[in-house]
């Protein structure tokens, strides 16, 4: 496909009203975004600003009122609810503030889990779902339940369910926000490395300077617009941010 | 910051002279300030005559002379003293941005909101830098952690107070 | 702000979970008031319609087995203190020749004059019969059978035709309610005439003074009476029609009763579930300062507020369903019944059942609520979630299990009567319920393991999810246990009848043709005779071989009453019986010789064997006879004996012949119609008796499965309001499995193999309890009434109704599955 290539996500003209009469209220308003495969974006805004809707509405978890979003060139609008599932499962990986993993299933179920429901035998599905715990330094914790780890190892436990299919997209919400800050470093630290050594796109919405910092490029939502869309330039190295001159 | 306690500090665990009391305190200690070795010997003969250290001459392996410096038992009670005490807190009010800020207030045809947005850019890059490097930096010595943490969050800090400046002067 | 107040927020927070609450209760109380009030109804009814008859008589003197006798002879017993009127009557039945063909219908004459003091008869229509000498017909009988007023009607007696018009239409209820309203009333003289009594009738209501005391005055009319003639109290005529309605009445005792702890259990989970979904909140309320006393006490406001609400709804929804439910027995029985009976205890236990539960299922939990660490409320994150099966549950359940095989045994060694036969059922089904939690975990697992490979990843997180809730899932199992048992108990129990009664009448039913006057009416089991003479006409028939005569004649035995089949018994015939004790050709000398072969059903109720004598009520006074042989037998639920033609004829004086047994070629098939024609009589053979007969048996079975059905819905409400509120509970967890790519169709696949799990774990003691049940009613069965049957079990029948109650889980899984797959995925993600 000629149109994906150099874009993962585009978003044109996108608006999402929720409710009607007194209750309506308009969450996005006119949303345009481009997002290159292999960048990492970081949406930030106020609670109220839309981030989350924007979040959701890329995700094909909530249709638009109005606009588009394409994935990988495919336009959202004209897939019927089975088509956006196989999408959610195949091409973008899912991570929320709250963990949300099933409090039932050992964190290698967990991983496996889009797998399975993609259809893939349970042996083949446990041992992908080992290696993207691997990644995630979690392979001790492999046979534990959800409520014996800790949030930060939760967390990863949710980045490795997200990557296992390796999509073409990451969503990201709040992945701190139930955190302490270690846990919380941990997580944003293993983001920036799945960016920078696997070239995942990632999408991440959070209110935490921190955290938004991390990113390639900074989108900053209010009222349901963007308010600016800045590309952070390439870092330096530690050593040389620790001698330099105050002056 | 004191440069006298520094050295006192350095003098802690064994004598040493003053080259050397100058590389560790730049290379380790506070890497972002430079310290000529005319600065180090000056603190050194004033903590000398404050009865804090004493020299001996040494000869070194060139053939050449030194003076090594080595605490006092005088010189150990104040290095302790200044430890136990707490370090003044200078609130250090002279910032620049807020001067733009105000400046900017008092033009007219300038927007103040203008200044608070283009410092926010600034101050995100350089945020992003030090996120960055301290997420990529493998093997940092935990002094080093500790102080990308602190320009973090003070880099946070002062986005924040920018956000608070937007409001208020919106 | 009051905390009670809190409460109504709660509900009004989460509409979802108090409907399913309200459900519960709705549901639980509806089905034991609309069960109940249709058993009493039904039983009341079949007293009322005797006692309809009687009208206010408290006593009536009657010749033997209900012969005529000499008005005259009893008149001075009108005199006799404590005694207002003295009301005759001529009863008997007849055959109504209609445009819809013959019809069995009682003849009451009744002396207008008179007969106000014995009973009101309500007219909807006509002229009452102190003005015109015509027939009163129930108005909705009439209707039925295409009669108007003023119409001729032909009545068919043995004393031979007699035309009529009607000039009445009978409102129902009194007298018009008799027989299921099959009743014709007409003047005395005309009765007597019609039924050959001359000047004689059959019986003499007796009304007594108010506060006069029956017993003392009974005694005094018995000092007075010619030989021949007794005084008794009208409703012992009851007792065989009571017979044939105990028959439908075990059926609706049984589900009575599982109705009953079926709506418990759905209440008691219901409320176990709803505050077990709330700790979080409770926790809050706990750290914000509430006393265990005063939590306890807003949930025990909360669940009583919200129960009564439910069981008046139960009540009143109870109530509509008695009323479909009795218009459906009406249909089936071919009865009118009196209008629904608001029975005071069914009501009230009705109301008590709803509150007392919730109440008793609000007081557990929420006294574990109030202990609980606040903190482990608070951050529900940091413990797995979940119930427990409390640890007091399995001493309990084992001593339940301990009693019940000591009960079992009781039933089988004959120490228990069968009056207790329902209450041990109920006893039973709660027994194998409760102790569902302690075998669930065990159960999860195996049925977890059996079906990995089948079920998949889905199976694999439903059942994991099930293994969380272990005490929910057994409730909600402890239903559908519940249904499964009672579908196989009395699958089982009907189907060996069935069985049985098809036996029964290949051996028996052997004749060629059937002449009779009318069928018999269902729930009396009185049929209209004919004229003695018919017989020979048929006989002269060139090519038939022999022509029997037949009588059903209800008699007294002792304390029993019963119906006598009077034949004519011939060696070297067929028997024509199904002896279950005695030798046949013996026993054909024996029948021949005056003596009597009793159905194991009497024999056993009497206590008589083989050899024994009974003493027989005659209009001329006791006489004995021996026992020479013991059959099972159908007729009038058993409460049958046999009698050469003979005999009986000189003990009974009969009049008029019942049923006609004809053997003869089929060639001659044509001629007898057309004779049977002539007469206006009914024509049968033999294959149209055991259609007859097959139809009965039919509508036996649509019967239970009616039954079965009810039960099954009920039953799956009960996983509806489970499976609902798990759903309810795992939004969040469906939410994300929406999100990671599970299609609409997968989630939907979820729920609806979390009840199949749900089946699953219930089929195993449900499949034990129900063969136990089946052997309890086949064992209760023989202990009670001496009907010998063989215990079979029918395999077919038992895995169908396992698979019944599978498919009706996962059809119950429907909605809740449809609520899970259109759940908006954002809302669900942010579901606390």
């Amino acid at each position: 496909m000629n149109v994906a290539k150099g874009v993962a996500v585009e978003v044109t003209g996108l608006t999402k009203v929720f409710g009607e009469g007194d209750t309506r209220v308009e969450a996005l308003r006119g949303i345009d975004l481009v997002v290159a495969p292999g960048e990492f974006v970081a949406v930030m805004g106020a609670s109220g600003s839309g981030k989350s809707t924007l979040l959701h509405t890329i995700g094909a978890l909530e249709p638009p009122t109005k606009g588009d979003v394409r994935i990988g060139g495919r336009s959202l609008g004209t897939l019927d609810d089975d088509a956006l599932t196989v999408l959610r499962r195949r091409q973008i990986g899912f991570v929320f503030q709250a963990f949300n993993l099933v409090q039932v299933l050992t964190a290698e179920e967990n991983v496996a889990l889009p797998l399975v429901i993609d259809g893939l035998p349970e042996r083949e599905a446990n041992a992908r779902a080992a290696e993207a715990l691997a990644l995630v330094s979690l392979t001790p914790r492999r046979a534990h339940l959800p409520g014996e780890l800790s949030g930060g190892e939760q967390q990863r436990v949710a980045i490795a369910r997200a990557l296992v299919t390796n999509p073409v997209l990451l969503l990201v919400d709040e992945p701190t926000g139930n955190l302490d800050s270690r846990a919380g470093e941990m997580v944003m630290a293993l983001l920036r490395s799945l960016a920078d050594e696997q070239d995942h796109t990632i999408v991440m919405v959070t209110h935490d300077a921190g955290d938004a910092a991390m990113a390639d490029r900074l989108v900053r939502l209010r009222d349901g617009i963007v308010l600016d869309d800045q590309t952070l330039p390439r870092g330096r190295a530690a050593a040389e941010l620790l001698s330099e001159d105050p002056s | 910051m004191s440069i006298r306690h520094a050295i006192l500090g350095l003098l802690a665990n064994g004598p040493r002279h003053g080259y050397d009391l100058r590389a560790t305190y730049q290379d380790d200690l506070v890497r972002a300030g430079k310290l000529n070795i005319g600065q180090v010997y000056t603190t050194l003969d004033r903590l000398e005559r404050d009865g804090f250290v004493e020299h001996e001459r040494v000869v070194g392996a060139e053939g050449r002379d030194k003076k090594v410096y080595a605490l006092t038992a005088h010189g150990r009670a104040e290095l302790d003293r200044w430890i136990a005490g707490p370090s003044p807190m200078p609130l250090d009010l002279r910032n620049e941005v807020f001067l733009k800020i105000a400046i900017a207030r008092r033009i007219e045809g300038v927007d103040p909101q203008d200044v608070i947005e283009r410092e926010r850019r600034a101050c995100f890059e350089r945020l992003h830098e030090v996120t960055q490097a301290r997420a990529r930096a493998q093997g940092v010595a935990v002094e080093d952690e500790l102080l990308l943490d602190l320009a973090v969050l003070r880099l946070k800090a002062f986005l924040k107070w920018l956000d608070h400046c937007e409001e208020k002067l919106s | 702000m009051r905390l009670l107040r809190f409460s109504t927020r709660e509900w009004k927070r989460r509409p979802g979970r108090t409907v399913l609450t309200l459900l519960g209760i709705v549901i639980g109380v509806g089905s034991f008031v609309s069960i109940g009030l249709t058993v009493r109804t039904a039983r009341h009814s079949t007293r009322a319609m005797f006692d309809a008859l009687a009208g206010k008589a408290d006593l009536e003197v009657v010749a033997g087995s209900g012969a005529g006798f000499d008005a005259q002879a009893a008149s001075k017993v009108a005199r006799t203190t404590g005694v207002r009127a003295a009301v005759p009557v001529a009863l008997a039945p007849v055959a109504l020749a209609g445009p819809n063909g013959p019809v069995t219908l009682l003849a009451l004459g009744i002396d207008p004059a008179l007969d106000h003091a014995a009973r009101d008869l309500r007219l909807r229509a006509g002229k009452p019969l102190d003005a015109t000498d015509g027939a009163l017909l129930l108005a909705s009988f009439a209707d039925s059978a295409g009669l108007a007023l003023g119409d001729p009607c032909t009545l068919v007696t043995p004393a031979g035709m007699s035309h009529v018009t009607i000039t009445g239409l009978l409102e129902p209820g009194g007298a018009a309610s008799f027989n299921g309203g099959s009743v014709v009333v007409v003047r005395l003289a005309r009765a007597q005439a019609l039924l050959g009594l001359k000047n004689q009738i059959n019986a003499l209501q007796l009304v007594l003074e108010e506060g006069a005391d029956i017993d003392a005055v009974a005694a005094s009319v018995r000092a007075q009476l010619p030989t021949g003639l007794s005084v008794r109290r009208p409703v012992a005529r009851a007792a065989i029609a009571d017979h044939t309605v105990r028959n439908i009445q075990q059926p609706l005792d049984a589900i009575s009763v599982m109705s009953l702890v079926a709506g418990a259990f759905i209440i008691l989970n219901t409320f176990l579930m709803s505050i077990g979904e709330r700790r979080r909140q409770l926790a809050l309320l706990r750290a914000l300062g509430t006393t265990r006393s005063q939590l306890s006490g807003l949930l025990l406001r909360e669940s009583l507020l919200l129960a009564g609400i439910g069981t008046l709804l139960g009540v009143a929804l109870g109530v509509a369903a008695a009323h479909g439910m009795l218009a459906g027995i009406e249909a089936f029985l071919g009865l009118t019944l009196p209008g629904v009976q608001y029975d005071a205890g069914v009501l009230l236990l009705g109301l008590a059942l709803g509150p007392g539960l919730a109440a008793l299922a609000t007081w557990i939990p929420a006294r574990r609520a109030g202990r609980r660490p606040v903190l482990e409320g608070l951050f529900p994150a940091r413990t797995a979630g979940g119930d427990r099966v409390p640890r007091w549950w399995k001493p309990i359940a084992a001593a339940l299990v301990l009693l019940m095989v000591a009960v079992a045994l009781g039933f089988v060694a004959g120490h228990l009567s069968g009056e207790l036969i329902a209450p041990a059922m109920g006893f039973v089904l709660i027994t194998c319920t409760l102790s569902v939690p302690v075998v669930v975990p065990s159960l999860l697992r195996l049925a977890h393991k059996g079906l990995r490979g089948a079920l998949g990843m889905t199976g694999n997180l439903a059942f994991r999810q099930l293994a969380r809730w272990p005490l929910r899932t057994s409730l909600t199992s402890g239903v559908l246990a519940l249904a499964v048992i009672s579908g196989i108990g009395m699958g089982n129990a009907t189907m060996g009848n069935v069985h049985d009664i098809e036996d029964w009448y290949e051996r028996t039913v052997m004749t060629d043709y059937l002449i009779r006057a009318a069928m018999p009416a269902n729930a009396t089991m009185t049929s209209p005779s004919m004229a003695s003479g018919i017989g020979a006409e048929f006989a002269n028939v060139p090519g038939v071989e022999r022509v029997r005569p037949l009588r059903f004649l209800p008699v007294e035995i002792e304390s029993e009453t019963a119906i006598l089949m009077a034949r004519r018994f011939e060696p070297g015939l067929p028997l024509e019986l199904d002896l279950v004790s005695g030798d046949a050709g013996g026993v054909v000398d024996a029948l021949v010789r005056g003596e009597v072969v009793l159905s194991s059903v009497l024999a056993q109720r009497l206590g008589r064997n083989v050899g024994d004598k009974i003493a027989l009520t005659t209009p001329n006074g006791p006489v004995s006879v021996t026992v020479a042989g013991l059959i099972t037998e159908y007729t009038a639920a058993g409460a049958a004996l046999y009698m050469d033609w003979k005999a009986a004829d000189a003990m009974y004086n009969m009049r008029g012949v019942d049923v006609y047994l004809v053997d003869a070629p089929q060639s001659t098939e044509p001629q007898l119609r057309r004779l049977a024609a002539q007469h206006g009589l009914m024509f049968q053979t033999n294959a149209d008796l055991r259609k007859f007969i097959d139809e009965i048996i039919s509508g036996t079975i649509g019967m239970f499965w009616a039954i079965l059905a009810l039960v099954l819905v009920v039953a799956c409400l009960g996983v509806v309001n489970t499976l609902s509120m798990h759903v309810l509970e795992q939004k969040r967890e469906i939410g994300l499995l929406r999100a990671i790519g599970m299609t609409r169709k997968q989630v939907k696949r979820f729920v609806g193999v979390q009840a199949l799990a749900l089946a699953a774990v219930s089929l195993v003691p449900g499949a034990l309890g129900g063969v136990a049940m089946a052997y309890a009613m086949y064992a209760s069965a023989y202990a009670v009434t001496g009907v010998h049957l063989d215990f079979h079990l029918d395999l077919g029948l038992t895995i169908g109704a396992l698979a019944l109650a599978a498919l009706a889980a996962w059809l119950a899984a429907w909605l809740p599955a449809r609520h899970a797959a259109d759940t908006r995925i954002a809302d669900a993600l942010a579901y606390e």
